[in-house]
């Protein structure tokens, strides 16, 4: 692979170099995070056109290049883990959601769970709020009673 | 009547010099590929529609198709990539985006027969763009057969063939037809003088 930096220049703006080309406000989005996680990781430039996509990055990319990366990936991809189901009820097709999540308290509204509801694992269920947020149950075996039940229920 | 739905009252349709009635139905289908105006995508995952057209291929493969459909890009900007789920009938994405899976999965399965039906109506001249660039990817090494009012996706056809109330009126090459100044003509210079109106370049 050719030599290349990562860097954010200016602060908060993410700049590669890779052989004798640089590019600006790159983006990093995983190609298929739930099938596919820790693997094919694409690099995109400021338009949003592919730079170069890698399928093990861990392995593939420099060890600089890849603790920025991560950073960078961990921000675009930061779920809110739910702990708890305060309150679940649907009505007219939407889901009003009351939960707590492991940054706090969060009420969020779903549409259409058939689309919105993800199960991952049998245990483990993705949801997406109607402004693009995403909450993650990752074991709903280990939920308290009544929280299983809302979800019993609802998805 | 090429994917043999219908078969013709008279005369014969023959690939490659035999009679297709004479091959395998189930074989000579798996052979077409289709593009509709409006694509069917199911209510799963980008890649499981892509996939819908070979369900062998592997995740690198469905990558390159979705590359090659011009399809790769916009797919990436969603939060799940190609886990995106895209609705009850690909709700979820947009007429172009739809037509690109569709394409994508038409280059997945690598069809010998190529059928577009109005692949590029209703769509705006940039997605136009993209759909074409997409589409002559799909088309390299392939018999197609392009159903088109917009005769711009006609231009690198071999041979052109006018329908008019459902009969054959004229047949040739752009050039053939454009010389003998008859339907296909007027139907050229009709839609230039609109597509000069509302500026989405010249047919």
């Amino acid at each position: 692979m050719e030599e290349m930096k990562l860097f954010y220049a200016p602060e908060g703006r993410l700049r590669l170099t890779k052989g004798n080309r640089s590019y600006t406000d790159v983006k990093l989005a995983w190609a298929s995070p739930l099938s596919f996680p820790d693997r094919y990781l694409a690099f995109m430039n400021g338009k949003g056109h592919e730079i170069f996509m890698v399928t093990d990055p861990r392995a593939e990319l420099p060890t600089d290049v890849w603790e920025v990366a991560m950073r960078e990936i961990q921000r675009r991809y930061l779920n809110g883990v739910i702990e708890k189901i305060v309150d679940a009820k649907t009505e007219f097709g939407s889901t009003y959601w009351k939960v707590l999540t492991d940054r706090g308290q969060k009420e969020f509204i779903t549409q259409s769970l058939s689309e919105n509801a993800q199960w991952l694992s049998p245990t483990y269920l993705l949801l997406a709020d109607v402004d693009g947020n995403r909450y993650e149950i990752q074991n709903t075996e280990v939920l308290d009673e009544r929280s299983r039940a809302l979800l019993t229920v609802t998805v | 009547m090429v994917s043999r739905f219908y078969e013709p009252d008279q005369g014969q349709i023959v690939i490659d010099g035999v009679d297709y009635r004479e091959l395998d139905l189930r074989s000579y289908r798996n052979q077409i590929g289709i593009v509709l105006q409006e694509p069917f995508l199911f209510a799963g995952t980008i890649a499981e529609n892509i996939k819908y057209g070979n369900p062998e291929a592997s995740f690198e493969e469905v990558v390159a198709a979705a590359r090659a459909a011009n399809a790769h890009d916009f797919i990436l900007d969603k939060s799940d990539g190609y886990d995106t789920v895209v609705g009850e009938r690909g709700a979820k994405l947009s007429g172009g985006q739809k037509q690109r899976i569709s394409i994508a999965r038409a280059i997945l399965h690598d069809p010998k027969i190529l059928i577009l039906d109005e692949a590029t109506s209703s769509v705006d001249v940039e997605t136009e763009r993209k759909i074409q660039e997409a589409i002559l990817n799909l088309v390299k090494g392939r018999t197609t057969f392009a159903i088109a009012h917009r005769l711009s996706t006609l231009r690198n056809a071999d041979r052109l063939f006018v329908m008019d109330r459902g009969k054959v009126v004229e047949e040739g090459t752009h050039e053939e037809l454009m010389e003998k100044k008859g339907k296909f003509y007027d139907l050229v210079q009709t839609q230039s003088a609109v597509n000069e109106i509302i500026g989405i370049g010249a047919v």
